[in-house]
């Protein structure tokens, strides 16, 4: 009698989990099994082949985009990072930040889709550069462009881990450094750096990974002056219509889900153990 | 100014914030090699004090010598001085190695060297990697935890951390060792323990030490000097037994140890208090009028139980409790209530008779029996103080005045008197003000800042949002940050013109 309740409870508690299940099995490991599918057969024989990868690997061009994107999301990242650093340290400190607006301010780009947000920096930019110095971004620095774009797309992104990093950094032993010797200085460098690693990290990878996979802000910022990797994957699956051209964008799919999962990997190296892990929010 | 030997010097130090003096005309000398502890209740200023020695605050006015050189404008870093924070402040990301490195990584040791030119000249340099080592090791066998350099400080109990943020304050080998609170945050015996083993260290080491606590036994255990602080100003300065023994005020004995305080009165050289006549030491004597009013201190041990009627007062015992080494009664004598300990078993409802030595009576100047106030007259004859209108008798303020049948203040001549803004100085009574928890009841809301136990009733200190105090007398218990209403009552209100000016 008691066995059976405690089995119907258990068997109630699990079906709570069946949407989700049902909902990742069709919409992540579906797709993810087909990528992979595609990626080893010929679209139109449907036979096995490793061609599609030498498609995309013989190709100098594709090997220029994928360093290309790495440099365009590594610059973002550092630059992310230099410009939301400071910001986020004055924001937590409640002297300049009294009642937190200033935050909200800050994130408030966010609530804007960020097509439109995208659209207006570029012609923002755009009007500034033919003004002041006579040229079209766009065409001569496209890659220059898609930085600043992604830079003020996810600058966000950025603050916000580092902010929720800070305000709970212990004033005791910013004060402790100070009081062993530590000049300003070497206080920051010393002690608020490596108590706000965790931050850094999230920051890191808020930025690093979804800037890797973007093609929107490459497509608007550049006027479609320059790809990177999101592009030409977008170009083999919607652009072009052959009846291989699934197939190779599957191969793309595939390296840019390596690469993820390998900063993902590179992420858990960096926390060290028994430390907090980095909180996104 | 400052006496031979003394280290540091604070000279009227005033720290105030948002307009709240925290800590108000602080002196002290502390000479170097003593042990001194800073004790009093929280919110009393001791650590803005120890902050403003360290050099995280700085004071609003006032002078803080170190070695006789001014301070205030050196930055923490540069300060001979360390501190032992009250969490610890240890860093997470770093072992207990370079935690305790952390200090001599940063230090630049002088060191003589001849130049090109054969002059002597002194250069500074770095601690290498061995010394740091070498010295690491050796305060880690001063706090006893000798081979923990590798291990992180989220692997050790609160105790040993509390071990390792001292090894990281004395391992810079600075001129004071300032601990704020160091043993709160560990459970009774491990305290008990530390007291000890800091006590031993001191003598070890012979740097300076200034320990902030709010408890009495832990700095009677370890200080040479205690200074005892409430509401930011010393109460008293003093060698442990001093300070248990001759009390300066109703404040210190009441947190020093436990006391009986008693409001007495000097009547032919003797006391008169619990409604009894006891005698008192010569010295006293000297010390006070006839008809004074006084303080009164007994400490329950120091009261002698005799019979029935062979003591200087009898009195009825309500309770007993027993402590392991004596017994602690509580007794009734008239209204009063007395605590004393004793080794002799009675029972409850024995009447016994009660003495005391004489040198055992502390009889202490009453430091104020009035509130005073600045205040100032209005224009329809009320006095306003403390944010507050109360109508008096304004005709007792001027001689031969009088009130017309319009209410007009007129002097001997006729003339009107005009009245707005004239500064009078406001005596209030203990007896006039009284408090409720109603805060419609009056204009004046205020939090109860302290309370004394005296015999028979409480004396309580009221603070306004506007930083005015009433102090009063009354039977009921408070608890500290009470919010109550003050009543005054007018009729005992004393307005009296101010100085000599017209």
């Amino acid at each position: 009698m008691n066995d059976k309740i405690r089995r119907t409870r258990f068997n109630f508690r699990g079906s709570l989990c069946m949407p989700f299940a049902v909902f990742m099995a069709l919409f992540v490991v579906l797709p993810l099994l087909l990528i992979f599918y595609y990626a080893f057969t010929n679209g139109a024989t449907g036979e096995f082949t490793l061609e599609n990868w030498k498609t995309i690997f013989s190709n100098a061009q594709n090997w220029r985009i994928i360093g290309m994107t790495f440099f365009v999301s590594g610059m973002t990242t550092i630059i992310c990072l230099l410009i939301a650093y400071p910001v986020a340290y004055l924001l937590a400190n409640s002297k300049y930040n009294k009642n937190k607006i200033l935050v909200y301010i800050f994130l408030l780009p966010m609530w804007i889709n960020f097509v439109i947000r995208t659209i207006g920096v570029k012609s923002l930019l755009n009007g500034l550069t033919s003004k002041l110095f006579d040229f079209d971004i766009t065409s001569k620095h496209p890659y220059t462009a898609i930085i600043i774009g992604m830079v003020y797309d996810y600058l966000p992104f950025a603050i916000l881990p580092l902010y929720n990093q800070m305000v709970k950094l212990d004033k005791n032993q910013i004060e402790a450094s100070s009081d062993l010797g530590a000049n300003p200085f070497q206080v920051f460098f010393k002690t608020i750096i490596p108590m706000t690693v965790p931050g850094i990290i999230s920051a890191v990878m808020m930025t690093f990974m979804p800037t890797m996979s973007s093609y929107v802000i490459a497509n608007k910022m550049s006027e479609n002056n320059a790809k990177i990797l999101g592009n030409i994957i977008q170009n083999y699956f919607i652009t072009r219509t052959d009846a291989n051209s699934n197939n190779v964008g599957s191969v793309l799919s595939l390296v840019m889900l390596i690469i993820i999962g390998l900063s993902l990997v590179a992420q858990k190296a960096f926390e060290k153990d028994g430390e907090k892990k980095g909180e996104v929010w | 100014m400052a006496k031979e030997n003394c280290i540091i010097s604070l000279q009227g130090v005033t720290k105030i914030f948002d307009g709240t003096s925290v800590v108000e005309n602080f002196n002290l000398d502390i000479t170097k090699g003593e042990f001194v502890t800073f004790l009093g209740p929280s919110g009393c200023g001791k650590t803005t004090t120890l902050r403003m020695i360290a050099g995280f605050e700085t004071p609003t006015s006032g002078q803080i010598l170190l070695n006789g050189k001014d301070i205030i404008d050196i930055p923490p870093y540069k300060r001979p001085i360390n501190t032992v924070f009250q969490r610890y402040a240890l860093f997470p990301y770093l072992n207990i190695r370079n935690n305790i490195a952390f200090g001599l990584k940063l230090a630049k040791v002088p060191y003589e060297t001849t130049d090109k030119k054969g002059n002597k000249v002194t250069k500074y340099r770095k601690y290498t990697k061995e010394e740091i080592d070498t010295k690491v090791k050796r305060v880690l066998k001063i706090v006893d935890l000798e081979g923990f350099e590798k291990r992180y400080i989220s692997t050790l109990s609160g105790g040993q951390q509390q071990r390792i943020a001292i090894a990281r304050a004395i391992v810079n080998e600075p001129e004071i060792l300032l601990l704020d609170e160091p043993l709160g945050a560990l459970d009774l015996k491990m305290r008990k323990e530390m007291q000890l083993e800091l006590k031993e260290m001191h003598k070890k080491l012979g740097i300076t030490f200034i320990y902030v606590t709010h408890d009495q036994e832990e700095a009677l255990t370890m200080s040479d000097t205690i200074v005892v602080m409430n509401d930011g100003e010393i109460q008293q300065v003093g060698k442990p037994k001093e300070i248990y023994d001759e009390p300066n005020n109703a404040f210190v004995a009441d947190f020093i140890g436990e006391s009986n305080i008693y409001t007495g009165t000097m009547i032919k050289n003797r006391v008169k208090f619990l409604g009894a006549y006891f005698d008192i030491s010569d010295e006293d004597k000297e010390k006070f009028e006839n008809n004074e009013k006084v303080d009164v201190v007994v400490r329950p041990e120091d009261f002698v139980v005799t019979k029935k009627g062979a003591g200087t007062v009898d009195g009825v015992i309500i309770s007993k409790i027993f402590k392991g080494m004596h017994y602690e009664y509580i007794l009734h004598v008239g209204k009063a209530e007395v605590i004393i300990q004793s080794t002799k078993e009675f029972h409850e409802e024995d009447v016994v008779g009660l003495e005391v030595e004489p040198n055992n009576i502390q009889i202490m100047k009453k430091p104020f029996t009035s509130n005073f106030y600045d205040g100032f007259l209005t224009k329809d004859y009320k006095v306003e103080f403390a944010d507050a209108e109360f109508e008096i008798d304004v005709t007792k303020l001027y001689k031969g005045s009088k009130i017309d049948e319009d209410g007009v203040l007129l002097d001997e001549k006729g003339n009107e008197i005009y009245t707005e803004d004239v500064e009078v100085n406001v005596n209030v009574p203990f007896e006039a003000v009284t408090i409720t928890d109603d805060l419609d009841a009056s204009d004046i809301n205020g939090n109860i800042i302290s309370m004394i136990y005296i015999g028979d009733h409480y004396r309580v200190l009221v603070r306004t949002d506007n930083e005015e105090d009433f102090t009063l007398d009354t039977e009921y218990l408070w608890n500290e940050n009470d919010r109550v209403a003050v009543i005054i009552d007018k009729k005992m209100i004393e307005v009296t013109p101010k100085g000599a000016k017209k």
